[in-house]
């Protein structure tokens, strides 16, 4: 049975990805919902059998989704750094029927997968060559944990502006019974693990949803007299729901980030720096892209002042490669600037006492794997002389 | 209260007008005492003005003065001072 959920206020065109995206998290007995784009204030949906009565609470729930992120919501002005989108690139279909024909790629789930020698070799070349732009910042290079304290997570408010997209982490208490229960009786269910929540411990720790925080955490409640620039690698967990598909929208991804702490102007220039400089790398990579503003998924509560406030203090852009099989861009990397933001959440200050500004720049290594090979196919042949001769194919 | 009319008939207020109701339309927001809200006041003082607050602050200082902020203020508006110039240049311009 199809049902609907009328809306205050037709969602603005441009909010309609995001909006449908929030959608996801209204209710697990929600099977299927669109939003067309010429009836723009009525939601379509359908449960999944024996949730007909939920029908007026989900329909309640998603108008609440509309009216929150749309409240007050303006569009921002959408600035383009560069565009290289009319690049022409010799391929133009879905790379990954053919990886998985030749088992280069393997999905365990939805926002799992697995890369076999030919992908794991084109993202360490990707890898190097950012690396090797990251020296030109100095960056000292580190390695982080996938895991990260909720401690840390609550102290800069991610918890409250991406509570969707958290990954938990827990264990088994210690406690001689309860590991025994669970030893005994957890059993998977076939979409699950089964198993008493009272024997799990509370949550110390989750995955870590981005790699600069880490550095943040390090310098926590510190004085820093002197600008500083950091590079990493490291796995990143964001719980995306039915958004998650194919390379486009992992769970579980690598990000190499290269970031500064230090004076507004450091790491303003820094940033300036690094576009630069991934215009320069794309460039020789060949690849169609652009590098635009753009704003961070923020849950609906906080979704339409924080992606305001993104867009009018200039703190965020992506910079987004074509996928010509969908005729669609996908964010490849990013370049933010948090202004005072982590310094004061974190009490890291200069030697003046005042809280430091902080930027960084981060790049998704599947994503980019993606791109290039929806720009040019598996075979290196077509690749451009940079990517073809310096991978170890 | 000091206002006065424009060529347009008008009601046209002074800074120091404007900059009162600026000033009352922050304390209200952010749980101001009087003394606290005649003091220095910008972006990061008090502490609820950060990234949230000012949009907040934003959408109620437009609905206090009937205005709407273009985009390409809405990252100058950090400051009392500065408020109240766009209150005035949006005001002028409506």
């Amino acid at each position: 049975m199809v049902y609907y959920a009328d809306l205050k206020a037709a969602i603005p065109p441009e909010l309609i990805p995001d909006f449908l995206s929030k959608l996801y998290y209204v209710s697990e007995a929600l099977e299927e919902f669109n939003l067309t784009s010429e009836e723009r204030n009525r939601v379509r949906f359908r449960l999944h059998p024996g949730n007909d009565e939920k029908a007026e609470m989900i329909a309640s729930r998603i108008a609440e989704v509309a009216e929150k992120m749309s409240h007050a919501y303006r569009p921002g002005d959408t600035k383009i750094l560069i565009s290289r989108q009319d690049h022409a690139v010799p391929f133009g279909e879905d790379p990954h029927p053919a990886l998985f024909d030749l088992g280069e790629l393997f999905e365990y789930a939805p926002g799992r997968y697995g890369l076999g020698a030919f992908l794991t070799g084109l993202m360490e070349f990707f890898d190097g060559e950012l690396r090797r732009m990251a020296k030109k910042f100095s960056a000292a290079p580190y390695q982080f944990p996938s895991l990260i304290g909720a401690d840390a997570l609550d102290r800069c408010k991610y918890i409250r502006s991406f509570p969707h997209s958290l990954t938990l982490v827990t264990h088994l208490r210690e406690d001689l019974e309860s590991v025994q229960e669970f030893a005994k009786n957890a059993r998977w269910d076939g979409s699950e693990l089964s198993c008493q929540p009272e024997n799990l411990s509370g949550i110390e720790c989750l995955l870590a949803p981005s790699i600069c925080f880490h550095w943040y955490v390090w310098l926590a409640d510190s004085c820093q007299p002197e600008s500083r620039a950091v590079t990493a690698i490291g796995k990143c967990f964001r719980y995306e729901s039915g958004n998650l598909k194919t390379l486009e929208r992992l769970w579980d991804f690598t990000m190499r980030e290269i970031i500064f702490v230090g004076s507004k102007q450091y790491v303003l220039a820094q940033r300036q720096k690094a576009i630069d400089e991934t215009v320069a790398l794309f460039d020789e990579w060949g690849l169609s892209y652009e590098i635009k503003s753009a704003t961070d998924p923020f849950f609906i509560e906080d979704y339409s002042s924080q992606t305001m406030f993104q867009s009018a203090f200039d703190l965020k852009y992506e910079a987004r490669a074509c996928l010509p099989y969908k005729l669609d861009t996908l964010a490849v990397g990013s370049f933010n600037y948090h202004q005072d933001f982590f310094g004061r959440s974190f009490s890291i200050k200069s030697a003046n006492e005042e809280p430091l500004h902080t930027s960084c720049v981060g790049f998704g290594l599947e994503r980019l794997v993606l791109a290039f090979l929806a720009q040019y196919g598996l075979d290196p042949v077509l690749w451009p002389d940079a990517v073809r001769t310096g991978m170890t194919v | 209260m000091s206002q006065s009319y424009d060529q347009a008939g008008s009601v046209t207020q002074s800074e120091a007008e404007i900059e009162k109701r600026v000033r009352s339309v922050i304390a209200e927001m952010f749980h101001l005492s009087p003394q606290e809200a005649e003091g220095q006041l910008g972006m990061g003082n008090p502490a609820g003005w950060d990234s949230l607050g000012h949009m907040e602050l934003v959408i109620q200082l437009e609905k206090e003065f009937g205005v709407t902020f273009p985009n390409f203020v809405l990252a100058d508006l950090v400051s009392v001072p500065a408020i109240v110039r766009a209150v005035r240049d949006s005001s002028a311009s409506a």
